[in-house]
């Protein structure tokens, strides 16, 4: 790549946070304090074992921090994003907003 | 994530960010609580308003009372400054308790919480503060300095007029709704929070606008901020209910 050109913005794109599915879990954690394993599941219309694969993805590379409990007879599985996550999703929305502004600017076929 | 009408072509940047904003929007709304503590203050501002009935009325000239240092809430200028003191300690720290527990009760329930860390820290500095502002400011009056004195009766003024028509509880409620609001990020919550406070510091000029040299003559300081907050609370309620 020519050195005076500035990279692409999919360089920024992280493969482990872009899916679409980890990329809305991040999402609705980076907004609350923690979230609820079933609310994940039913916002992200997934099933649990999908989301449960996902979550294990996103908890090995250290982006979320998980915590099962208890509430009364309930179990229940506490989600939160950690710091390393805020900063992936950050990177990811800020490439993708690249990428959008990247695709406005660029000549139409028609014009050229 | 949720089938947005404009996420028909799932991985292009347009759709994958338009879900995100969706996302957020679902979850922010989701976690949104703050009806039922805006309508308790609100209720407790109103529950408080025979304290503040004073048969002397406002505009008579009198000397500033010494109650208990745990009743100084009250401020100094009311004849019931001792009860209304009492009563905010009690409402202030009952009222914070019961929001962070609504708060938490709410996360269970709903599945998305929010951080209540510095709501709670406001109601805890707010009460210690309140307690200690009336000594502070007697001191700053009375026993400083003359050059800092000065400074202060100038500077702190409009703290002081609200100190002492037993007002300062109502701020540190408004201070509190204003971090949840910010916690929340919901701008109807910052609205509410931003009208009591303007309502509270504007309450000095409208002492005396409905009961005219009257023993009622207070009423609307805490009356007015009561339904402020109330009206709020209620819009809020039937707004997460709605949702």
């Amino acid at each position: 790549m020519d050195e005076q050109q500035p990279a692409h913005p999919t360089n920024g794109l992280d493969e482990l946070v872009h899916q679409r599915h980890r990329l809305g879990i991040l999402t609705v954690a980076d907004e609350a304090d923690r979230v609820e394993f079933t609310y994940l599941r039913e916002t992200l219309g997934l099933t649990g074992g999908n989301l449960s694969r996902h979550l294990a993805v996103l908890e090995e590379a250290g982006l979320i921090d998980i915590k099962k409990g208890y509430q009364g007879r309930m179990p229940k599985t506490w989600v939160s994003i950690s710091d390393r996550g805020r900063s992936a999703l950050t990177a990811e929305l800020t490439a993708l907003n690249e990428l959008v502004q990247r695709r406005r600017n660029r000549p139409r076929r028609d014009d050229q | 994530m949720p089938a947005a009408p404009h996420s028909g072509v799932p991985y292009e940047p347009e759709a994958l960010l338009a879900d995100v904003a969706a996302l957020r929007r679902t979850a922010r709304r989701d976690r949104h609580a703050y009806g039922l503590p805006l309508t308790m203050f609100g209720l407790l501002a109103l529950a408080s308003a025979p304290l503040y009935v004073d048969t002397l009325g406002p505009d008579v000239l009198r000397a500033a009372q010494e109650g208990p240092a745990l009743a100084s809430l009250g401020g100094d200028l009311l004849r019931h400054s001792v009860g209304i003191g009492w009563f905010w300690l009690v409402a202030l720290i009952g009222g914070f308790l019961a929001s962070l527990w609504w708060y938490r009760r709410h996360a269970v329930r709903a599945g998305v919480q929010t951080s209540t860390r510095a709501y709670a820290k406001v109601g805890v500095i707010g009460v210690l503060g309140g307690l200690a502002l009336g000594p502070v400011l007697n001191w700053l009056w009375f026993h400083a300095w003359n050059p800092v004195s000065d400074v202060a009766q100038v500077v702190l003024w409009p703290v002081h007029v609200l100190y002492g028509m037993g007002l300062v509880p109502l701020a540190v409620v408004g201070i509190g709704f204003l971090v949840l609001a910010r916690l929340e990020r919901s701008w109807a919550l910052a609205a509410v929070a931003g009208a009591l406070l303007v309502t509270l510091s504007l309450g000095p000029l409208y002492v005396n606008m409905f009961f005219i040299e009257s023993a009622y003559g207070y009423l609307p300081i805490v009356i007015a901020p009561g339904l402020v907050l109330l009206g709020g609370g209620i819009a809020g309620s039937v707004r997460q209910n709605r949702n």
